[in-house]
């Protein structure tokens, strides 16, 4: 077992805007070519945190802002596969972007504005971490506290943890892995979180733990 | 400028728990330690009346509760001065408008006049949070102070006339940072900004659960039939908020279904185009027995709240809007909202989710007609709008917000970096 109890922690977040935006898919280019990583980093990964009532049909605001308000839906799809969790180098995920809208642009060279009130507004995010003061010692424990936990802290174990650690370990499976539970910590690890809601994810994180840990 | 609330008034966020997780009072208590002493200090225009008031009315007692030594105060100015500043408000939401060298002057006397009476709290404050363009001179009119200023702009400055911002702009640069209640809105300024939707307080008169009883009470007192239909726009008597326009729209429904249309509001001291508008509406609903327009003062709330719970769908076809607190009621109180598709009603109104978003007389005709064609769905969406605001539009989470702007200022983060707290 592992010394160490798994303590659960969360950010609170606030958007900041930068108070740029894109009217076009060329001055969307524009701004992402110069754009700081912080601002791609929102963009292409918080957005698990925003509320939606259907499935994502996108995973990151580019592709949505490509599919709904430039209506070019093969853009939307080819933003739509980069995975920013598992790309970690941001300037390769600029580049990325970069490729599939230059690629747009070739293909139809389109200048047109999208409609008033849908321009892309370019915005980072701060956040405050804060310890919310509740561990688990055992696997019950922390079942049971992943029932509970906000929503924002398994966004920050599991998505942001796979980011924060070297080797890309999400916070829950280096525990497990710790704790002496190699096999389902692999199998959490090699979770498909990317496109889950964070409901989805504790949905599918409970299930996993409990099939294997209980 | 006078204080706008008593010292007493404190609240805890215990009661709050009946509404949300458990888990969000240690949240607060954590963001709130690092500044449990400090002075907070909200300057708005009015200290009854509007949103803006709403709000401070109980963020600040709520702040209170938390340890932080927060105060509100309202500025004075004379009918003059409100006349500037809602060509101001106007001119920022995209109007055209001509503010005058002498009116400008006058702006800024009073703002001059207002800072002199309170010169020493401001100069000690160690966070001043100051709401809007009517007190913005403040801070440049003071000069160095020895605490951290925010701007806390509530209006929609998506698309403002160029000339008004940029005397506005220069006024608001010296700030810390800025706080919006939507992306769209910010502009680009030399500090950070800050997107903090506002958010309505679940325990007021205006938002408390009411029985079926008192509701028909009030209705009955307003002479409102309880076999038909109903419609409720609550706002200001304001041309943004389109009154004429919803009248339009239920006439055309009309033309199909019979109903009823309330259209209920009042005035606040900082607005002095609400009678005006208030007389054009009237005006253009003396011959129609089924339009009821209610001029309401300002602490109306049970009113308020038996309207919304009364209604089948709510109303709120803004031409422009900051946020839209009455959205947020109504999605609360389980209702089906309609509203125009502009600033923060869009950020509520998850078309087809939780209302309609609409561009026009004919789309709110329209969807009126199918929120009455279609009950079942009238009734989902207005559940789903209850929880939508549950997790995301009520004060504890505004409270929070708050919080984490004050940690901001303080120098504890910035945009791409996290704060860590324990």
């Amino acid at each position: 077992m592992s010394a160490r109890p798994f303590r659960f922690r969360d950010a609170v977040r606030l958007t900041c805007p930068t108070g740029v935006s894109a009217a076009t898919l060329r001055e969307f280019r524009d701004v992402v070519e110069r754009v700081e990583p912080r601002v791609l980093h929102h963009h292409l990964r918080e957005v698990p945190l925003r509320f939606t009532f259907t499935f994502w049909d996108y995973p990151n605001d580019f592709a949505i802002w490509a599919a709904n308000a430039l209506e070019n839906r093969a853009l939307a799809e080819r933003l739509s596969v980069l995975d920013a969790f598992h790309e970690r180098d941001i300037e390769l995920l600029r580049e990325r972007v970069l490729d599939a809208v230059e690629l747009a642009l070739g293909e139809d060279g389109s200048t047109r504005p999208v409609p008033s009130g849908q321009e892309f507004h370019f915005s980072s995010s701060i956040a405050v971490e804060l310890d919310l003061g509740v561990e688990a010692g055992a696997v019950p424990e922390l079942i049971a506290q992943l029932r509970v936990v906000p929503a924002t802290s398994l966004y920050y174990h599991l998505f942001e943890g796979r980011l924060r650690s070297p080797k890309g370990w999400d916070d829950i499976s280096l525990w497990l892995f710790e704790s002496g539970f190699s096999a389902p910590a692999h199998r959490l690890r090699d979770l498909d979180i990317y496109m889950a809601s964070l409901e989805s994810c504790r949905r599918v994180v409970i299930e996993l733990l409990e099939r294997d840990l209980s | 400028m006078k204080a706008a609330l008593a010292d007493g008034a404190v609240l805890a966020v215990e009661p709050y728990l009946d509404h949300v997780p458990r888990w969000v009072e240690n949240e607060l208590q954590c963001l709130a330690a690092p500044f449990r002493g400090a002075s907070v200090v909200h300057v708005n225009a009015t200290a009854v009346g509007g949103g803006v008031a709403e709000i401070l009315q109980r963020l600040v007692p709520l702040q209170r509760g938390l340890g932080l030594d927060a105060h509100w105060f309202a500025i004075d100015g004379d009918a003059d001065f409100f006349r500037t500043t809602k060509k101001v408000h106007n001119a920022l939401q995209g109007q055209e408008q001509t503010i005058s060298p002498a009116e400008w002057d006058h702006y800024l006397e009073v703002n001059r006049a207002n800072l002199a009476e309170h010169e020493a709290v401001f100069r000690r404050a160690d966070f001043v949070i100051v709401h809007d363009p009517q007190p913005a001179a403040l801070l440049t009119l003071l000069g160095q102070p020895s605490g951290r200023w925010a701007w806390r702009c509530h209006i929609d400055l998506s698309n403002p006339q160029r000339g008004t911002w940029r005397y506005l702009r220069d006024l608001v640069n010296p700030y810390g940072a800025s706080v919006f209640s939507l992306a769209a809105f910010a502009r680009r300024l030399d500090h950070p900004q800050v997107v903090i939707p506002p958010a309505i307080d679940p325990l007021t008169e205006k938002n408390r659960p009411l029985d079926e009883g008192a509701v028909k009470e009030v209705c009955r007192g307003f002479g409102i039939r309880f076999d038909l239909p109903l419609f409720v726009q609550v706002s200001r008597f304001d041309r943004f908020k389109d009154p004429l326009g919803v009248v339009a729209a239920f006439r055309l429904l009309r033309r199909h279904r019979e109903a009823t249309l309330v259209l209920a509001g009042g005035g606040a001291s900082d607005d002095p185009e609400g009678q005006e508008v208030l007389a054009e509406v009237r005006r253009a609903t003396a011959d129609d027995r089924d339009v009821l327009v209610l001029e309401l003062p300002p602490d109306a709330n049970l009113e308020v709240n038996a309207l919304q719970r009364a209604a089948t769908v709510i109303v709120q076809k803004s031409l422009r809007e900051g946020f839209g607190l009455v959205v947020t009621e109504g999605l609360w109180k389980g209702k089906p909202v309609i509203g125009g598709a502009v600033g923060g009603i869009t950020l509520q109104v998850r078309d087809g989710f939780t209302g309609y978003l609409v561009r026009t007389v004919e789309g709110c005709a329209y969807r009126m007609r199918q929120c009455l064609r279609h009950p079942n769905r009238a009734r989902t969406m207005g559940k789903r709008g209850t929880e939508l605001v549950r997790g995301h539009y009520l004060i504890t989470r505004q409270l929070r917000d708050s919080l984490v702007l004050l940690t901001l200022l303080r120098g504890g983060t910035t945009a791409g970096q996290a704060a860590r707290l324990n």
